[in-house]
């Protein structure tokens, strides 16, 4: 009986997989970083994300960095809209979380634009930093809408 | 004058081609199941980079001998920093041998740009960069770092003791 209950509970938490196709919308020198992830240095595929995605629409997970101005501003709102499902941002160094490096009135922080799930501070930050946010981020998943009904189950098999 | 090169009988066929390449691929991955090279990649969680210790990490406010914090509270770090994150509350302490003291000390994680400038700064060595890379936070966390987290985190191991004593800066006349 224990190992059909644990069977169960794997097969619900691989239906709630799907926060795990990432799309990213980089540029400034925090890009050089977040490409770093999916090269083979720190190879993200190794932990099973999927990154070679074209179209926003298979994503769940929006990665920005770089400095944000209102032509940008309006790209990440269009690439916001098409994200299906439970939507989760990332905002990633100082330009994206406010504004710019140093202190100027230019720009527009992310916040201005979208609702952010998880900051990274660091100018530029680590790559490691960047995986933390993301298992960050599987463990705030549980209070997202479309999971709870399936965290509810796993909870009451015990 | 042009010559045109027409294809050979080796260019046409490229069968034999494909094999030598699949030959490099399966070479390759032999080599690399039996462990004769290193491999490039890194698994995060098991093992971890060793970052020099020159690295600008999270920042750490050094304690004197007795116990207290090594800041004098003389805003030169406050000033020269680009990104203005710093702000420091200054007051007078009891003791007749300390000027003024910070009672708060605080840094802006968000803001902060990890240039390192408030350690080339600061004249008693009271802020380090630590070896710490920084935290990634859900929305809503505690991103301003107060002297209770820079001084006396539990990485620290009950604080770093500065360089700077006081009664030899005294003697020297700074």
């Amino acid at each position: 009986m224990v190992s059909l209950k644990q069977s169960l509970k794997s097969f619900l938490q691989k239906l709630d997989n799907k926060s795990r196709s990432i799309y990213f919308l980089t540029q400034g020198c925090c890009s050089i970083e977040v490409d770093n992830l999916c090269s083979s240095n720190y190879d993200l595929q190794r932990l099973g994300y999927t990154i070679d995605i074209d179209d926003p629409r298979e994503a769940t997970v929006l990665i920005v960095s770089g400095w944000i101005n209102p032509a940008f501003a309006e790209k990440i709102k269009e690439v916001y809209s098409q994200i299906s499902g439970d939507k989760a941002v990332i905002a990633v160094g100082a330009c994206s979380i406010s504004k710019s490096p140093y202190v100027d009135e230019n720009g527009l922080k992310l916040t201005d634009v979208l609702p952010v799930d998880i900051y990274v501070p660091g100018c530029p930050p680590r790559p490691e930093a960047i995986i933390e946010a993301i298992r960050l981020l599987e463990k705030t998943k549980e209070n997202r809408e479309t999971s709870k009904i399936i965290y509810g189950a796993i909870r009451e098999l015990g | 004058m042009s010559i045109v090169k027409r294809v050979e009988a080796n260019d046409s066929w490229y069968m034999p081609a494909i094999f030598k390449g699949l030959g490099i691929t399966f070479k390759n991955m032999v080599l690399n199941l039996v462990g004769k090279r290193e491999m490039i990649t890194l698994n995060y969680p098991e093992e971890k980079y060793e970052y020099s210790p020159r690295f600008k990490g999270s920042h750490i406010l050094t304690v004197k001998k007795d116990g207290s914090i090594r800041c004098t509270a003389c805003m030169l770090c406050a000033t020269y920093c680009p990104a203005e994150c710093i702000t420091i509350k200054a007051a007078e302490s009891e003791d007749p041998t300390v000027e003024k003291f910070p009672i708060s000390y605080e840094i802006d994680t968000l803001r902060c740009v990890y240039c390192g400038f408030c350690e080339e700064a600061c004249p008693v060595d009271a802020v380090r960069m630590g070896p710490e890379w920084q935290m990634p936070g859900i929305n809503g966390a505690n991103f301003v770092y107060d002297i209770k987290q820079l001084a006396r985190r539990p990485q620290l191991k009950g604080g770093i003791v500065s360089v700077v004593d006081e009664e030899e800066r005294h003697k020297a006349g700074i």
